[in-house]
């Protein structure tokens, strides 16, 4: 390892010694102690680091964040459901009417992008009812968020066993849809299942497409049967992170 | 995590989430915003986070997102690639000159680094955040995030010496001056 390796990795060295233990920076750190000039750096690099530190928790919050945090959480716990803000609501009446106009006008047999609006629409009008479940459920649930693979392909599902496990069941232009959700480092998701035989598009395939609408992002994608709409109001980066 | 928790959470939390939607937002006021609803996500949904060890990382994810998603929704979203580590030597600022800046002042220069380096590199000197963390919360790879402090650093180190030769340090006379 050369010093500018070495002062690459060292740069990222907490100069409180919480990282004197990760491997990561032991060759770098043991680079230092045999390079004089290497260790005066380091020295110096900590000091700057720790000064910048002392300098940055200086700045104070404005007087009464605090406070009105806590007044805020107090308010927003009493609150019954939290779809019925207007901003959801509103989301929910676009994502409806555009559904309504184009599945009355148009084949029973619906396409894998009209599967994806369905999702969207359900999730915004009925999280609040996303309750109770069977202990199978409980288990795929713990299954998912266990897993660190990408989930298409992974899911290991199919429309027989989510209808056996007790999945909450909705219909979609005369379809029937599975859907659950599960938590993944911190993020919850909610995955939209039916058979892919009840779609018109061919273009369904394994590699997952993307929409977003307001503030949910959706992937659908097709496999062993089944076409799948995972959900998300966490943002785009927490959807792309499973798939 | 249990409902009581909470206010020990935002008393935890609350300063350093604020330094950190600071950096982001660059205005006092978007920095509170953030805060507040930082913590208002995680009355909603945090709360079903068991292990406490885990509220600080997705504390600070949570606000990172938040800020996306207003950057986003305001039309200021701009792609943020992977570069190359720096080939230059980052030029030295001596510790005594950051020691004598007014911490306002310290934050300006911050502010000033390209948000594709500010952001981690505020992470990684406001509270205790490894580059581990770094990378779960921003949600990009190891060694982009050691790249990313690295140039950041040198960004910083740069503003920082501009700063204290535009005459708002002051310097403290040697042992022996008269004024």
């Amino acid at each position: 390892m050369n010093q500018h390796e070495a002062k690459f990795l060292l740069r990222a060295f907490r100069p409180d010694g919480q990282d004197a233990r990760d491997p990561v920076f032991a060759e770098a750190l043991a680079a230092a102690e045999n390079d004089p000039r290497l260790k005066a750096w380091l020295e110096r690099e900590e000091l700057f680091d720790q000064a910048m530190r002392g300098k940055l928790r200086e700045v104070q919050p404005p007087p009464g964040l605090r406070e009105a945090i806590l007044a805020g959480s107090r308010v927003s716990r009493r609150r019954p459901t939290w779809w019925k803000n207007p901003a959801w609501l509103a989301l929910a009446a676009a994502i409806a009417i555009t559904l309504t106009v184009t599945l009355r006008f148009r084949s029973v047999t619906p396409s894998a992008r009209e599967f994806t609006e369905f999702a969207l629409q359900d999730l915004a009008t009925t999280e609040g009812q996303h309750r109770g479940r069977t202990p199978d459920v409980a288990q795929l649930q713990t299954r998912l968020a266990s897993s660190s693979r990408p989930l298409p392909g992974q899911t290991q599902l199919s429309a027989d066993e989510l209808r056996r496990m007790g999945c909450r069941a909705v219909t979609f232009a005369g379809h029937e849809v599975f859907e659950f959700c599960f938590q993944r480092n911190g993020t919850t998701y909610h995955l939209y299942a039916m058979r892919s035989d009840e779609l018109s598009e061919a273009t369904l395939n394994a590699k997952a497409f993307l929409t977003s609408q307001g503030i949910l992002n959706a992937a659908t994608w097709k496999e062993a049967g089944l076409a799948i709409a995972l959900v998300t109001d966490e943002g785009m980066p927490a959807l792309q992170r499973v798939i | 995590m249990q409902e009581e928790a909470f206010p020990q959470l935002v008393e935890t939390y609350y300063a350093a989430l604020y330094r950190f939607a600071l950096s982001l937002a660059k205005n006092p006021s978007d920095a509170g915003d953030l805060t507040q609803q930082t913590f208002f996500v995680w009355a909603t949904k945090g709360a079903s986070i068991r292990d406490g060890s885990k509220a600080k990382s997705w504390l600070f994810t949570t606000l990172y997102r938040e800020f996306l998603r207003g950057r986003r929704r305001s039309g200021r979203m701009v792609a943020i690639e992977d570069l190359a580590p720096s080939e230059q030597e980052i030029p030295e600022v001596e510790t005594d000159l950051v020691s004598k800046m007014d911490a306002p002042l310290v934050l300006e220069a911050l502010q000033e680094v390209d948000s594709t380096f500010r952001e981690p590199l505020t992470l990684f000197y406001l509270q205790d955040l490894s580059y581990l963390e770094i990378a779960e919360i921003l949600s990009i790879p190891i060694g982009t995030v050691m790249s990313r402090l690295s140039r950041g650093k040198a960004q910083l180190r740069s503003l920082l010496a501009q700063k204290a030769q535009g005459g708002r340090v002051i310097e403290f006379p040697k042992q022996g001056a008269r004024s």
